[in-house]
């Protein structure tokens, strides 16, 4: 039996520790502000959404992602700069029941996405280029029923995608992107 | 093909636009193969500048072809619909090959029979010409890399064809496409240890003046994974 404790409950953050099964294990300890702002990791990072799925692509790993369903929906909320607690209101309001399930799912998601370097957390680059820049902002809309957003990764291109030519860097050095406004 | 048999014609499709600042050298690095016979297709898409005097200047085995600016991917295709070889080369106009880039990869194919295209590794470099500046802004990867792109491929003239063309909606990533269709279609590849292309860094590389295109890479990735799917008759296609 699953004994689910709110240990901390502060004014923006929730600490979510998962008691794991009757013999005691502990799950993840997950940490999500409402506050905090993701931003895509432009210009390496580019998306596309073709007939309902997205293609996300990463010149910095040369890795492919394929994000359909609910992911998409994400990615979408992502580009136009959601912070975490909205798109968890969103998601809490769409799907009542799943209360639980969204705070671990949504914080794997946005792991996944941040730990592939698709996302960073806005501030880190204060001046990246708008929305603009990102090209076609995703337009999937949120699913009728829930199911965990998944990433699907692929590297069998890595070796052409990494030899994209030109990665701008900045005073920093190779991978930080160099921003108009740097230049 | 028998050790006494002439050497197989290798056709070298030269795509150019605008480059006459290191289109030379490209062709001199083809011209210092120590293979022949060679035929070298240099395809002018529609240049402003003095890419297609350069190449005229040449003469045999150097053929120049013209045509309006189309993409890379159109002037490659107008190359290899006019080309004669048993094997089909390409090579980015502002890239160099080394001496024995294919001697090495022909003598691989014709060892294994059942390998239709060999590939190599590439070694990236800064334009000497580049200003400290602009040099400072080009990241160049330390060491060779395993290098699965058309200036480093040798392939069989109907293993190509067996593919089909390079897809011309595509502005950039339309070898990421080929390469996909190639995979689908079975062709066999081999990427040679030997470091065989030196990959030219310089401000006007096309991914970082058609950054814009970049959607195309997406569109390319994605015909990719459907025609995966159809083969395997399912959605689930993850490596």
């Amino acid at each position: 039996m699953i004994r689910f404790v709110d240990s901390l409950v502060r004014h923006r953050t929730v600490d979510i520790i998962h008691f794991g099964t009757q013999w005691g294990s502990w799950r993840n300890v997950k940490r999500m502000s409402n506050e905090t702002t993701y931003r895509i990791n432009i210009p390496n990072v580019t998306s596309e959404e073709i007939d309902g799925e997205v293609i996300i692509v990463n010149l910095l790993n040369g890795n492919y992602y394929s994000a359909v369903d609910l992911a998409a929906h994400l990615w979408g909320r992502l580009q136009r700069g959601y912070s975490v607690g909205r798109i968890r209101d969103e998601l809490l309001t769409q799907f009542t029941e799943q209360g639980e399930s969204i705070d671990v799912d949504l914080s794997d998601f946005l792991s996944k996405l941040e730990s592939e370097a698709l996302i960073v957390k806005e501030g880190r680059h204060e001046t990246l280029n708008g929305p603009a820049e990102q090209g076609n902002l995703v337009e999937i809309e949120i699913p009728d029923s829930y199911s965990a957003p998944l990433l699907s990764c692929y590297s069998d291109m890595q070796d052409l995608l990494l030899l994209d030519p030109v990665h701008d860097v900045a005073d920093v050095g190779w991978p930080t992107a160099k921003t108009d406004a740097d230049k | 093909m028998t050790v006494d048999s002439p050497a197989p014609l290798v056709s070298v499709v030269i795509p150019c636009y605008n480059s006459e600042r290191y289109l030379c050298a490209a062709i001199d690095s083809v011209l210092a193969q120590n293979h022949r016979p060679l035929e070298i297709l240099v395809v002018d898409d529609g240049s402003t500048d003095n890419s297609a005097k350069l190449a005229l200047e040449y003469g045999a085995p150097v053929r120049l072809l013209s045509q309006s600016n189309q993409g890379i991917a159109s002037a490659r295709n107008t190359g290899i619909k006019v080309s004669s070889g048993y094997f089909l080369a390409f090579l980015d106009s502002d890239d160099l090959w080394s001496e024995d880039k294919l001697t090495i990869q022909k003598k691989a194919l014709e060892e294994s029979p059942d390998i239709d295209c060999a590939f190599a590794h590439a070694e990236q470099f800064h334009s000497p010409d580049l200003a400290r500046g602009e040099r400072d802004k080009i990241f160049c990867p330390p060491g060779p890399l395993p290098a699965r792109l058309a200036s480093a491929m040798l392939i069989r003239h109907d293993a190509f064809m067996r593919v089909g063309l390079f897809d011309e909606s595509l502005r950039v990533a339309e070898f990421v496409d080929w390469l996909a269709r190639a995979t689908h279609a079975n062709l066999h590849s081999v990427v040679l240890p030997d470091v065989l292309l030196r990959r030219r860094l310089h401000g006007s590389n096309t991914g970082s003046t058609l950054r814009g295109a970049r959607p195309d890479y997406a569109r390319a990735l994605k015909a990719a994974l459907d025609r995966r799917r159809s083969a395997t008759g399912s959605s689930s296609d993850e490596n």
